[in-house]
């Protein structure tokens, strides 16, 4: 039995109240009631501290990891995990604080409704809790999750610090570990949030700096970057990834730490195929998170 | 009319200032061990032959707090207390810090009761008998300053504050600092930054406090100021209790001085000094900020700072018999006793240049026995040094205007490709106490808003007028006052909607 780990809350909550190991405690309530214990355990989504969750817990537990998640990125919600797009079961699921305290759910009518119940507890619980959910067997895993993502994850970080330590260019860096396309220079000139049903949504607008100059570019978000224009020319869209990257050194700066000022280099890279099929597209393109139109492949190089 | 100085490891500089920004004199000394006494001699030459009822400001900056950081001197021990209950305990306070620094029993660190919620809720309450039990071990074990940090005290400082009475009532009068009034959300890198503020608070006593005692003494009546970090000056009494503000103001005033001097408010600025050559951006005559977490001597902060690269290369810098030629250490401030020029017996940068006309002061002795071979391979290894370090602050491959500034602006190659050379200004040599002498005034505001009545525009000009107001109370120019930070942070998952909203101003100093 494989069981998915991951943070749940707010991100701007996680750096000010640092997780610990709940999630070694996560597993364990979760195993409990199901009466066997985890073979392995495979991080919900890869984006940010997501994909340590497991790591701490298989630690704790002396299991292994699986290389792979189930986003391949990182997504606001929950029943975005291609587990659950391709039929895993969401319940039974565990939510534990760093206070002790602990919430199942043995059943959620669907993946949305765990959502809103977990989010709801979550809240309480001070906006960082940790979740253990989808219990599956290996056949499953193999079909659903997107693969070697744990490696790509390893392999983008170290480009990002071989590149800080060598003073190179950390967008070449980058696109050398992992194929994507640079899509913009420049320095960020506005910045408008707001939390809406418990989701940070906003955009975000950078001025161009040397071959990108008197361009803007704009980045509509919710949690994290969903389209981004030039000049209200839409450049990259939803499944496929736009990162915001510091320009000197190559660190990720996530929806949350956009600041004004900030002098940044945004890439796009595509997504996943398991991303972009019609089933995965109605949940997790552009019309998944509200848009009236539909997922178009922008980024102008070989998927693969 | 006001006075600028900067106190460099090398070199201290003053400047005289008319009430029209007009450079009337300047001096430039070594710096003395103990600091006091070169800024004073300064001041007496800078104010020679004026009235003194004219000198309204003395405006200091110094790189002494770094420097004793950097050797790991005159570090206060510190107790650091964590209100958080039973969060973030997986990550100790001075975690990610350098274990030499570590090692050297300066720091005893405890969890305690306390912490909130995002929204305000207690995690856990602070605890009067386990604050107390604490002060007992800081007491045991000699503690002489306190950094206290609690989690989300960004959000409601009251825990901090409560824990701080304790403290004092248990230990006297001990110096806390609170992280609330340090840094920004982000537990750990506040927690380093207010650990670094408490355990520089010796260092900085010992710079500070005899600058009044020195004003006194020349019998001045003028007001006196300490340069921060991001080009702004402090009161004396707020430096000795926030010296991490002014733990790095050298580079920024450099920079500020050489844009002033130059009139170049885009382009490239190299300090080359006694100890090390400083390479920046200006953009819009200030310094081009690194936008990622701030090292200070290997311990992370989330302080914006003036993005320098300095590398160990000025006039100063000892020269081998072997390659490589140019080393790496400096006889610093003994360079007149020192070097060869000097009269000394070790063979530096200022040595390989000193047949030249390029040196503006004069030196004892010109007939330097270095061999000629030494000097052609120095001259290249200081021209590739200098070479890559402007190629890394360059942020295109363009030509770029760039200003030599610095007491050694003399070792400046003039065939460096893909930079314009400015001619060096007048006053170049004492660039950084200029920028001292126009350290500006800020103003800020910090408020919560709730979104239902007002517009996004209206809140953010309230929060405008408001920063400008304070500036202006301050002593700021209204004329010359601009916006340098709007941060709007939204309180998450509330149904109000509510945004705290930051902003900071500066301006420069109103002329009396």
């Amino acid at each position: 039995m494989v069981i998915c780990l991951g943070g749940i809350g707010a991100p701007t909550v996680g750096v000010e109240k640092v997780r610990g190991a709940e999630s070694a405690r996560a597993l364990t309530e979760l195993e409990n009631y199901l009466g066997k214990k985890a073979t392995a355990v495979i991080s919900g989504e890869i984006g940010g501290s997501n994909s340590l969750e497991p790591i701490i817990a298989a630690g704790e537990n002396n299991i292994p990891v699986i290389d792979g998640d189930g986003m391949g990125r990182a997504f606001p919600e929950i029943h975005m995990k291609t587990f659950f797009i391709y039929g895993v079961s969401w319940t039974p699921a565990v939510v534990c604080d760093e206070k002790g305290n602990s919430a199942l759910f043995p059943n959620a009518i669907s993946a949305h409704w765990l959502e809103k119940m977990a989010r709801a507890v979550t809240i309480q619980m001070g906006c960082a809790a940790v979740f253990a959910t989808a219990p599956m067997n290996g056949l499953q895993v193999q079909d659903t999750a997107i693969h070697g993502t744990l490696t790509l994850a390893k392999n983008v970080g170290k480009a990002v610090q071989d590149s800080q330590k060598n003073k190179t260019n950390p967008v070449d860096s980058i696109l050398k570990a992992y194929p994507g396309k640079l899509l913009f220079d420049g320095k960020i000139t506005d910045l408008t949030r707001s939390t809406t049903d418990g989701f940070a949504r906003g955009h975000v607008l950078i001025e161009g700096s040397e071959q990108f100059k008197n361009n803007t570019l704009k980045i509509e978000f919710q949690n994290e970057n969903l389209i981004a224009y030039i000049n209200d020319k839409i450049v990259c869209m939803v499944p496929d990834l736009i990162c915001i990257i510091d320009s000197e050194t190559g660190d990720p700066i996530t929806t949350e730490l956009l600041r004004y000022g900030f002098r940044v280099s945004v890439l796009g890279f595509p997504a996943p195929d398991n991303l972009c099929t019609d089933k995965a597209l109605k949940v997790v393109g552009p019309k998944g998170f509200g848009y009236n139109f539909d997922y178009e492949y922008l980024l102008n190089m070989p998927r693969k | 009319m006001r006075i600028g100085i900067d106190v460099g490891g090398t070199n201290t500089d003053g400047v005289l200032i008319d009430n029209s920004n007009n450079v009337i004199s300047s001096f430039k000394t070594n710096t003395s061990d103990d600091v006091n006494t070169a800024v004073k001699l300064c001041i007496e030459k800078l104010i020679n032959n004026i009235d003194k009822k004219n000198i309204d400001l003395i405006i200091v900056g110094t790189t002494h707090l770094i420097n004793d950081l950097i050797q790991r001197k005159n570090l206060s021990k510190t107790g650091v207390v964590r209100l958080c209950g039973p969060s973030t305990r997986l990550l100790k306070p001075l975690s990610d810090w350098p274990k030499e620094l570590i090692n050297k029993n300066l720091f005893v660190s405890h969890f305690a009761g306390g912490g909130l919620e995002f929204d305000g809720r207690e995690i856990s309450p602070v605890i009067e008998s386990e604050i107390k039990k604490i002060c007992e071990t800081f007491k045991s074990n000699n503690v002489e300053s306190i950094a206290i940090n609690g989690v989300f005290a960004s959000v409601d400082p009251y825990q901090e504050i409560h824990a701080s009475k304790i403290i004092a009532e248990e230990m006297g009068d001990i110096p806390i600092s609170l992280s609330h009034q340090i840094g920004r959300i982000g537990l750990l890198e506040r927690e380093n930054a207010t650990i670094l503020n408490s355990m520089l608070i010796k260092s900085a006593k010992r710079t500070f406090a005899n600058l009044s005692k020195i004003i006194k003494e020349l019998k001045l009546d003028s007001k006196i100021y300490i340069t921060q970090n991001d080009g702004t000056m402090s009161s004396v009494s707020d430096a000795i209790k926030y010296p991490i503000f002014s733990l790095s103001s050298g580079p920024t005033n450099s920079m500020r001085g050489a844009s002033f001097l130059s009139g170049i408010d885009n382009g490239l600025v190299v300090d080359i000094g006694g100890t090390s050559t400083d390479i920046g951006m200006l953009i819009n005559s200030f310094p081009k900020e690194s936008s990622i977490a701030v090292d200070f001597s290997g311990i992370r902060t989330n302080f914006r700072m003036a993005d320098v690269l300095s590398i160990p290369l000025g006039g100063g810098t000892m020269i081998n018999n072997l390659a490589p030629f140019v080393s790496e250490l400096s006889v610093g401030n003994e360079i007149t006793s020192k070097s060869l020029s000097f009269g000394g017996s070790v063979p530096t940068v200022t040595d390989v240049y000193a047949s030249e006309s390029k040196i503006n002061f004069s030196i004892p002795n010109k007939k330097i026995s270095i061999d000629k071979n030494i000097i052609s391979n120095a001259k290249q290894e200081i021209k590739e040094k200098i070479s890559v370090a402007i190629d890394r602050m360059k942020t295109s491959s363009n030509t770029i205007n760039t200003v030599i500034v610095g007491g050694g602006a003399f070792v400046m190659p003039d065939d460096i490709k893909g930079i314009n050379l400015i001619e060096i200004p007048k006053h170049s040599e004492v660039a950084n106490a200029i920028g001292s002498a126009f350290a500006q005034v800020s103003g800020y505001s910090e408020k919560v808003f709730a979104t239902g009545n007002m517009t996004r525009e209206e809140i953010l000009l309230s929060s405008k007028n408001e920063a400008i107001k304070n500036a202006i109370s301050k002593g700021a120019d209204k004329n010359t006052i601009e916006i340098i930070d709007v941060e709007e942070i939204p309180l998450a998952y509330l149904p109000s909607n509510a945004i705290t909203v930051k902003t900071r101003v500066v301006g420069n100093i109103q002329n009396n």
